[in-house]
């Protein structure tokens, strides 16, 4: 009895094979984009924050782009690269995909890589912030619509100097690429400008408690002028609240990369964020009016806050859009809707946006602060960098 | 020969299988090989890892240790530029080996769920190692970039279609020498231990000693599924060490039927299909897995395939 | 001075609340030998769940006691209706758990959402207090205080009660306990609740400083291995001692030697394993 349920279930399930897609709907010539994101796991949230900003685009354009019918296929990439390259294959060998974009994870990227150049599929990199991927590992394939680990970064490092008036820091950032790039970044402009960098300290990822590694960074109150920090998701939250619980915030002020005080880690971090400034692509206080549109649209569609990865999301499909409506909806004619990719200049609602020669994203920076307002905690603009892109280098 | 008697004979399915899986192919598109090709290298893993909880009765909870050294062993080697399979495989097979020597050594003293418990926290030591020692592993980034191999007489391994027939013709001579392993005196010596230990100890058989050579069989086994994995993935990091690896290739073990031929096959077959097709379904997968688990374990809980074996009976 | 004063009160909250998770696991594998790998999925639901109770009514006590009692009906509903089957056969019963631990997760996803949080500390303690010229927060008190308590209770337990010795006895020597007329099922059913009761307990201190969030049940349950390797399995004094050691090792090793930080998790309990694989205070198995 057990072995024919057993064949009846295997059986419905092998049948229906080559229908496994989500969002697969019936349509003459439809332009299919694949989407590759985190939706379980410690990345689940950047995810899922990524794709509603993507799919919030799409939906207002009806998903239709110049005459043609959008449709969006996304798998789940886990976080893990090998995850990745097999759920890739299947976007572009199964699904027939003109176009992969998403990608949280740069481990991720890395591994698509060669696959998307390989099979001439263009990728679009709504997050993924290596630096390689736009630079020395650059191709005409490959665009990045969000930011590279660097970018921001450099420009927080001149702010930090010429602005506030550091002129001695400690860094300290997550133990992977991504931190390391990103301090690189912040580190080489503040070097520059010629501040100094008294210690790096990189925690592992995953943390649970900074408390050992804010020990040392007593030892420096009075002999530096700013921590700066970089974390991401928990560890952010953990860093943050621990900052201030062990009496450093009052000592010794923090400026971060945006991901540590970001909208999401407000609400965990409260009182322990309040003023702590970071630097940012995105600052959801931007005061333009197609931020305050996309705040307003977004916040009433998802019910709560979009984050830089939520306008990440949204950028990344709005170039994509653009660029169809540049070729006239003609993505299989590939070369120039590759070029149209290059030349699309947009305003996002972190401001006016463009790609650089390798391909990257230029934008302004933001200058951004914690504060509360009407019992919320949410991020507003301080001051602005305007231009920078990943190669920036500050004037002295 | 009537064509009933060769339906009912025991070549048939696994020689319909096996021109199948000659022709997949030509049926199904790129990402289907894909499939296979990883449902070919875990069921070598899960072959290996059924040594030990199929024949021996030895429940391993860290198989991934040996898949990962292989596989970080293979991404040394291809980064520095070794590029002949052959040599690389050995390599990989040894220190696989090596390693199931060493964790033999501490872990078969222990018998039942101390067993268990021993061989996960010494794979969960080498996941440490590869996560923490960010100089050599790179940690979680982990090492990309990692090609093909090549394996000489001039065939490119490069494209997926190439590569998918070397890993069935690598899973056959694994199969054969399993089959051979597991057939001769060292084999029934094994299943003897399993059935009962006090029974062959007083029938004068040395059993840690052959406990220990299985596990170092398992290790070697393993250390060729971990070097096939990362020249098709191209990338090896810490999850090849990952407990949810190890007991992946447990559960296929339990689905499939352990203790017989193609049941790591079928199990492996199962577990990869329904991880990478689910999510195409839904977001909530992950659910869907943990139900579809729990829900065969209770059904099924001695393996689909020898259901199917008592059923033919 | 007063580093070492911070340092050492740091490791020993972050010890007690491993102590809270590696108990609960301990006793489970002590007495029914079960590896129990959705043990960490008892912190995340049960810090979920207080998470809700305490937006709604911001008290602490209260979300403690419901997170504690959901906790506790799941854990038991895991063992009398599906590990219960599996009666010595380990291998298919930590396959269950695996699987519950992939449905535990993901419904917590589904419901709460992946974005990390912490959870609001009790009213009492959200501030920090003055030691010598450092300062500390009073949560972290709060939890060597609650962790002591349990550890306390937990010995009385151990030894005082009726309960206490036929668990002993049990992990000892299990046949004798089935020999002697007891209800051993129910005997399971009730240690099996109550290692998912310190496991949720250990969720909701843990909460305000550690966090909860997507895998956070993995690093809790890998993390409770470690304790109970060092400490030895089946002993609650293995799992206070397992714990005391990789909290204060840990701490002090990340606050003397940054760069070796996974490092001091790992090492003490690979040389374990390769000198007394039953660990400081287990017993060994013959």
């Amino acid at each position: 009895m057990r072995k024919w349920l057993f064949i009846m279930i295997m059986s419905m399930f092998l049948f229906s094979l080559p229908y496994g897609n989500r969002g697969m709907a019936e349509a003459a010539e439809p332009i299919k984009i694949g989407y590759l994101a985190p939706y379980v796991g410690v990345f689940a949230k950047f995810g899922s924050d990524l794709r509603d900003g993507f799919k919030l685009y799409l939906d207002e354009i009806g998903n239709k782009a110049a005459g043609r019918q959008i449709i969006f296929i996304d798998e789940d990439d886990e976080g893990k690269p090998e995850v990745g390259l097999v759920k890739a294959k299947k976007l572009v060998e199964k699904d027939q995909v003109h176009i992969l974009a998403g990608i949280i994870s740069s481990g991720v990227a890395y591994a698509v890589r060669d696959y998307v150049i390989e099979k001439k599929i263009p990728l679009v990199i709504t997050n993924a912030g290596a630096t390689k991927l736009t630079q020395e590992q650059r191709s005409p394939y490959i665009f990045r619509t969000s930011f590279a680990n660097c970018q921001q970064d450099l420009a927080g490092g001149w702010y930090a100097y010429a602005k506030m008036g550091a002129r001695k820091v400690i860094m300290m950032g997550s133990d992977y690429a991504a931190g390391h790039e990103k301090a690189a970044g912040f580190k080489k402009a503040f070097q520059f400008m010629g501040g100094e960098v008294v210690e790096e300290i990189y925690p592992p990822l995953g943390t649970n408690d900074f408390a050992p590694y804010l020990a040392k960074i007593t030892n420096y109150v009075g002999k530096v002028d700013r921590t700066w920090a970089f974390f991401a998701g928990s560890d952010a939250i953990r860093f943050v609240n621990q900052y201030q619980e062990y009496g450093l915030k009052e000592k010794l002020k923090l400026f971060c990369e945006e991901g540590v005080t970001d909208e999401a880690n407000l609400p965990s971090q409260k009182e322990a964020a309040l003023g702590v400034e970071s630097y940012a692509r995105y600052c959801i206080g931007h005061d333009s009016t197609e931020n305050k549109r996309f705040v307003r649209e977004y916040r009433k569609k998802y019910n709560y806050d979009p984050g830089s990865l939520s306008e990440g999301g949204y950028v990344g499909a709005k170039f994509i859009v653009k660029a169809l409506e540049a070729v006239k909806g003609k993505i299989e004619n590939q070369e120039a809707f590759l070029k149209a990719l290059r030349s699309v200049k947009i305003e996002a609602p972190r401001g006016p946006v463009r790609l650089d020669e390798h391909q990257n994203v230029i934008f302004n920076t933001f200058i951004q602060r914690g504060e509360k307002k009407d019992g919320k905690y949410n991020n507003i603009v301080v001051s602005m960098i305007p231009d920078v892109d990943q190669y920036w280098m500050p004037k002295k | 020969m009537k064509v009933a008697e060769i339906i009912k004979g025991p070549f048939f399915l696994p020689s319909l299988f096996a021109v199948l899986i000659i022709l997949l192919p030509f049926l199904f598109s790129n990402y289907y090989v894909g499939l296979a090709i990883q449902i070919f290298i875990m069921a070598i893993f899960a072959m290996s890892l059924d040594i030990l909880v199929g024949h021996t009765g030895l429940p391993s909870m860290g198989h991934a240790a040996y898949y990962g050294v292989a596989g970080y062993a293979t991404g040394f080697l291809c980064l520095a530029g070794v590029k002949n399979f052959w040599l690389v495989i050995v390599l990989g097979m040894g220190l696989g080996g090596l390693t199931a020597a060493f964790f033999g050594l501490l872990a078969i003293r222990a018998r039942g769920p101390y067993f268990m418990l021993i061989t996960l926290a010494l794979s969960q030591v080498l996941w440490g190692i590869a996560f923490k020692w960010r100089s050599v592993t790179k940690g979680d980034d982990g090492l990309p970039g990692i090609g093909r191999p090549e394996i000489g007489m001039g065939i490119d391994l490069k494209p997926d279609l190439y590569f998918y027939y070397f890993t069935f013709a690598i899973f056959l001579i694994v199969l054969v020498a399993l089959f051979i392993l597991l057939n001769s005196p060292f084999g029934y010596t094994l299943r003897g231990i399993r059935e009962s230990e006090s029974r062959m100890k007083a029938l004068g058989y040395h059993v840690w000693l052959y406990k220990y050579v299985g596990f170092i069989f398992a290790g070697i086994f393993a250390g060729i599924s971990g070097a096939l994995w990362v020249y098709y993935s191209g990338f090896v990091n810490p999850s090849n060490f990952g407990v949810d690896l190890s007991v992946k290739a447990l559960l296929m073990l339990i689905l499939g039927g352990s203790g017989s031929l193609f049941g790591p096959l079928i199990g492996a077959g199962i577990i990869v299909l329904l991880e990478n097709l689910v999510s195409g379904f839904t977001e909530r997968w992950s659910l869907v897995l943990g139900i579809v688990y729990v829900t065969v374990i209770m059904l099924f809980s001695e393996g689909i395939f020898s259901a199917f074996k008592r059923g033919r009976n | 001075m007063a580093f070492w004063i911070i340092q050492t009160l740091n490791g020993l909250s972050f010890s007690m609340m491993l102590f809270l998770v590696a108990s609960g696991f301990t006793l489970i594998f002590g007495l029914m030998k079960i590896i129990n790998i959705a043990h960490g999925s008892f912190y995340l639901l049960s810090a979920y769940i207080g998470l809700t109770v305490l937006r709604a009514t911001e008290n602490f006590l209260l979300a403690t006691v419901a997170s504690s009692i959901a906790v506790v009906l799941v854990g038991i509903a895991m063992q009398s209706l599906f590990l219960r089957r599996f009666y010595m056969k380990e291998l298919q019963q930590v396959l269950l758990t695996f699987g519950f631990v992939l449905i535990i997760a993901d419904l917590c996803l589904w419901i709460w959402g992946g974005n990390p949080v912490a959870l609001p500390k009790p009213s009492l303690f959200r501030g920090s207090i003055w030691i010598g010229n450092v300062v500390f927060p009073s949560y972290r008190l709060f939890v060597i205080l609650v962790g002591v308590i349990i550890a306390v209770g937990l010995w009385i337990f151990q030894e005082k009660t009726k309960f206490g010795a036929i668990v002993r006895a049990g992990v000892d020597d299990e046949e004798m306990l089935r020999g002697s007329g007891i209800n051993i099922q129910m005997v399971f059913v009730g240690v099996f609740g109550l290692g998912a009761l310190l496991a949720g307990i250990g969720g909701m201190i843990g909460g305000p400083f550690v966090g909860v969030f997507p895998g956070v049940d993995i690093s809790m349950l890998l993390l409770a291995l470690v304790v109970v390797i060092i400490g030895g399995v089946g002993s609650l004094k293995g799992a206070f001692v397992g714990s005391l050691f990789v909290g204060l090792v840990d701490n002090f090793g990340k606050a003397l030697f940054p760069e070796l930080s996974l490092f001091t998790l790992f090492a003490p309990m690979a040389i374990i394993l390769a000198i007394r694989p039953t660990g400081l205070f287990g017993k060994i198995e013959e």
